[in-house]
């Protein structure tokens, strides 16, 4: 990433949200609610039908940070959101955000707060958020 | 196995190690769609501070009984240092917040990842479940 500015959109991340992909999470994950696997009884519940993990989406927003600020976005990163809204089997998503505000760190480089989202197409925003990572010119 | 609903402000949930097994992180790494391909550290492949809090997260998942319809409302995490592949790090889960409102009880658990003392990722999971409230 060239050296932020306020207003800079981050990358995005899109993915479609396929029972494949849903099913591999929760192997990864240990996370096996039913809301997610179980077309029958995810259609009882609330949601009405089987949603993606929240975290899934989480990881979408992760990489967009991560594509941004690459290592110090592991050593030093922070992220903070709140899950807004469920995302459906065959929605498409977009992860990403805006570069919010710049700081002079005292250490040297900058610190940049961004505002985070990911939504499906024409729905209101499933999480947001803020995130904060530490730039440094390479 | 111990419910959600037991647990009370300051409960320590779970303190144990936390391997970041190869097979567990790759399998991570290929269902979210990730590659981290930045160099951290000559020869060490980086973990990314959400698959820690994801793998700290599936070791909690079989010590604690989630109730059905239980939500995932809120994720905050800070990393201090780089994670890697092969990493033995320490995991602890405190609850940080339990308490009932008239239409849900909500739980915050708080996580603290280290190694050697050292916090590399630290993290907070808030939970609501529909309809438990007082």
């Amino acid at each position: 990433m060239t050296a932020p500015v306020a207003g800079q959109s981050l990358p995005a991340v899109e993915r479609t949200i396929t029972a494949g992909a849903v099913r591999r999470y929760a192997e990864a994950s240990g996370d096996h609610n039913p809301i997610h696997l179980d077309p029958e009884v995810a259609a009882r519940s609330p949601f009405g039908g089987v949603v993606a993990h929240g975290m899934l989406l989480l990881a979408y927003v992760a990489q967009s940070l991560e594509d941004a600020f690459g290592r110090s976005w592991l050593e030093r990163g922070e992220l903070q959101v709140r899950f807004r809204a469920p995302v459906h089997l065959g929605e498409r998503v977009t992860a990403g955000g805006r570069v919010e505000r710049v700081e002079p760190h005292p250490d040297g480089g900058a610190v940049v707060r961004c505002s985070v989202w990911c939504a499906a197409d024409g729905q209101p925003p499933a999480i947001t958020g803020e995130a904060i990572a530490r730039y440094r010119e390479r | 196995m111990a419910s959600l609903r037991d647990l009370h402000v300051g409960d320590e949930v779970l303190a144990e190690s936390l391997p970041l097994d190869p097979a567990l992180v790759d399998a991570y790494l290929e269902a979210v769609g990730d590659t981290p391909s930045m160099e951290v550290a000559a020869g060490a492949r980086p973990v990314p501070p959400l698959a820690v809090v994801a793998l700290a997260l599936r070791q909690l998942l079989g010590r604690v009984e989630l109730p059905e319809g239980t939500v995932h409302t809120g994720q905050s995490l800070r990393a201090s240092a780089a994670a890697f592949v092969g990493d033995e790090l320490s995991m602890r889960w405190t609850v940080s917040r339990a308490s009932s409102r008239a239409d849900a009880f909500f739980v915050n658990l708080d996580l603290l990842v280290a190694r050697a003392q050292e916090p590399v990722v630290e993290g907070r999971v808030s939970l609501a479940v529909p309809g438990a409230g007082a």
